[in-house]
């Protein structure tokens, strides 16, 4: 086995949490979704997409500022998400495959049309802030590092509504029994509506700070979409902790394996943990039996 | 004579005129019309590493289009133009099968290029064109018969293949020497390796090419997959051992993303890199004041870039307006170089023209973009099928692209 300095060891840790965030944000709308609405929106890595996009055409064709642009783009990305479900989501709720057929078709015709609209070749978003800056002898990445404190402070915005407003208490409601919720004369498809729009615009956020970092094509949202599935199934279904923590499992792992063992175990040892956690708890870290 | 007489003489001499003429007329040779000559094309059209697909598609068929605006292809008394067929493979062997199989059987070219970009779909390509007798025109080659294991390029077992690129490790060579030349104060060197199996031997073949130009290799070589978009994990580990320059096996534009992890990281030397992706590409990852990173490739803003290679940029914005991709100046050269082929054994019979290729081993028989080219390989492949050209070498130096120069590639 390689060795793993101390510096590397850093580096990895640095590295894996801006990972991490990223991933959490995008799990964190899939994980609303699935339990308020009881789909899984298979084109969420597309929404996610979607957003990278928007900042791309608002920063480098208009030459917005970044965060300006990443804000507008949660909020269109957002009604996006609301059309999607008045329009796509809401008819087929409870029908399982018309659903599953609905969101694959949708994933298919985002990714299409970012083809149209911007062309096949990679694009990259202006990093947020260019450069890094040193911690206790270890390098930081500037872009990274805004990276994590705005998904970090987006996490902490959705776990205040969510435990102290009224609409994040209904939300959790219908999550939790939807028709006692439905008999308290809480409306789902505004919940419905809601969590589309927030899991939306979380997902714009990811998509927009992980064009920074990395690169935007028309096909980015496949491994999103396949990195928050694992998340979810990983934390637990419905559990915010459970994301969280399932999210810097695996960008932790997504970091320091590569060094360690190579690129080509880095790709399935996340898997072997996963279906290890799931054969002890099948529920996954936080969910309930 | 009477009149009536007159008359009948005359409007028979008349007739017997017109006759000879309608018949002297059907004799004469008509002059001939231009026939098509069908060209077929296979490349990834489909999917996330489809931009260079479409890159080479619109390269070929931007070279057709000069070639049919100039005349067409000369045969003998005959004149052609050239319609050019593009199939996707959607990235498999099995699709490069299906649209190989398309384009021989359905449309009947005798003349077919591809892969632009993967050994493991060049190769099958050639398992339908050599059963229905067509010249597969391998466009490139990332393992060449140099490398222990090559599967797929051209030999004594392929009779109806040629190559007409220069192969990604046969560029190995020019770009180690230019590193000695333009950079002398490195003296070490690391190395990072995408993790296909076929690149097994390139850390060993690279040590030697380095060891050659007066390097030492230090630390293990790192190596990632083709999605890898993260470089922390893979550079971190490599700057570990301070080397001066760093030499990556890379795919698409991941060029960029390593530049940009390095910098980020305190790496101040050059890197470099085999492909022939733009390094200006790197400076909308890296950011603007990207510099010393090279490769086997165009820079294609670079002021010093020739003419005919800022024409192919100019007719592309022309037919395409998009964001020029300099792939299709690669591509371009493939297909050119096939056109010439062609026009020099004044044949569309295949085995002719692949046999006229065998013998155009003297230096500047062919002409490429890159200079003057010749057919060679006959101790490496067995067999004189490879095309010979110089290799460009591009740089990006304080933001700015730079054409380093055409570097002679030898294939003996």
């Amino acid at each position: 086995m390689p060795e793993l300095s101390g510096n590397v060891l850093v580096q990895g840790l640095i590295n894996g949490l801006s990972l991490a965030w990223i991933y959490i944000l995008i799990a964190l709308g899939l994980t609303l979704i699935l339990s308020i609405m009881k789909i899984m929106q298979f084109a969420h890595g597309e929404v996610y997409m979607i957003g990278a996009y928007v900042v791309y055409s608002l920063t480098v064709i208009n030459g917005l500022n970044h965060l300006l642009a990443m804000f507008i783009s949660m909020i269109v990305v957002a009604v996006l998400g609301l059309f999607l479900e008045r329009f796509l989501f809401r008819p087929l709720q409870g029908k399982l495959l018309p659903c599953i057929c609905a969101a694959t078709g949708l994933m298919l015709i985002l990714q299409t049309s970012a083809v149209l609209g911007f062309g096949l070749s990679t694009k990259h978003v202006p990093n947020l802030w260019l450069g890094v800056f040193n911690l206790l002898d270890w390098v930081i990445p500037r872009d990274r590092f805004g990276a994590v404190l705005i998904s970090l402070a987006l996490t902490s915005l959705l776990y205040l509504f969510l435990k102290r407003s009224r609409y994040g208490q209904a939300l959790v409601a219908v999550a939790q029994h939807r028709e006692g919720a439905i008999l308290q004369g809480i409306d789902p498809n505004l919940m419905s509506a809601m969590v589309m729009a927030i899991g939306s615009g979380l997902a714009a956020v990811g998509g927009a700070l992980a064009g920074g970092i990395f690169m935007l094509s028309p096909f980015m949202g496949g491994m999103a979409l396949i990195k928050g599935i694992l998340i979810i199934v990983l934390g637990g279904m419905g559990s915010l902790s459970g994301v969280v923590v399932a999210g810097l499992i695996l960008g932790l792992s997504d970091s320091l394996v590569p060094p360690v063992f190579g690129s080509a175990v880095a790709l399935i040892l996340p898997l072997i943990i996963i279906i290890v956690i799931l054969v002890i708890r099948p529920w996954g870290l936080f969910g309930h039996e | 004579m009477n009149n009536k007489k007159m008359v009948g003489i005359a409007a028979v001499s008349v007739l017997v005129v017109v006759l000879m003429m309608s018949v002297l007329g059907a004799c004469a040779p008509t002059p001939a019309g231009p026939k098509t000559l069908k060209i077929g094309g296979i490349g990834t059209l489909s999917g996330p590493i489809s931009e260079i697909g479409l890159a080479w598609q619109r390269g070929w068929q931007l070279c057709f289009d000069k070639i049919n605006e100039e005349g067409g292809l000369k045969i003998g008394d005959d004149t052609y133009m050239i319609q050019f067929i593009m199939e996707d493979n959607k990235m498999s062997g099995e699709g490069a099968v299906t649209a190989a199989t398309k384009l021989v059987y359905e449309d009947g070219v005798k003349f077919l290029m591809g892969d632009p970009v993967v050994d493991w779909i060049t190769a099958p390509i050639y398992s339908v064109t050599s059963k229905a007798g067509v010249l597969h025109a391998i466009s490139y080659m990332n393992v060449s018969a140099s490398t222990p294991g090559s599967f797929a390029d051209v030999g004594p077992d392929k009779p109806l293949a040629i190559r007409l690129n220069v192969a990604m490790d046969e560029c190995f060579r020019p770009l180690f020497e230019y590193l000695a030349e333009a950079y002398p104060d490195v003296k070490t060197i690391s190395f990072t390796i995408i993790d296909f199996p076929e690149y097994g031997p390139f850390a060993e073949i690279c040590t030697a090419l380095a060891e050659e130009v007066g390097l030492k290799v230090v630390g293990t070589t790192e190596r990632f997959s083709m999605d890898t978009q993260d470089f922390y994990p893979v550079m971190t580990p490599v700057l570990e051992n301070n080397p001066d320059a760093v030499f990556s096996i890379v795919a698409l534009v991941q060029h960029g993303l390593q530049l940009k992890a390095a910098r980020e990281l305190g790496f101040t030397g050059p890197l470099f890199y085999p492909v022939p992706a733009d390094p200006g590409v790197a400076l909308r990852i890296a950011g603007p004041g990207s510099t010393d990173l090279f490769g086997a490739a165009l820079a294609i803003d670079a002021p010093n870039m020739p003419a005919q290679i800022k024409e192919i940029e100019e007719r592309w914005q022309a037919k395409y307006a998009e964001e020029f991709v300099s792939d299709a100046v690669f591509a371009w050269d493939v297909a050119w170089i096939l056109a010439q082929t062609i026009e020099k054994s004044q044949s569309l019979e295949p085995q002719v023209v692949l046999e006229t290729f065998e013998t155009l081993t003297a230096p500047g028989s062919l002409q490429s973009l890159f200079g003057p080219a010749h057919v060679g390989g006959l101790k490496t492949n067995g067999v004189n099928r490879v095309l010979v050209k110089p290799t460009p070498i591009s740089r990006l130096i304080d933001g700015q692209g730079e054409l380093a120069g055409f570097y002679t590639n030898e294939i003996p």
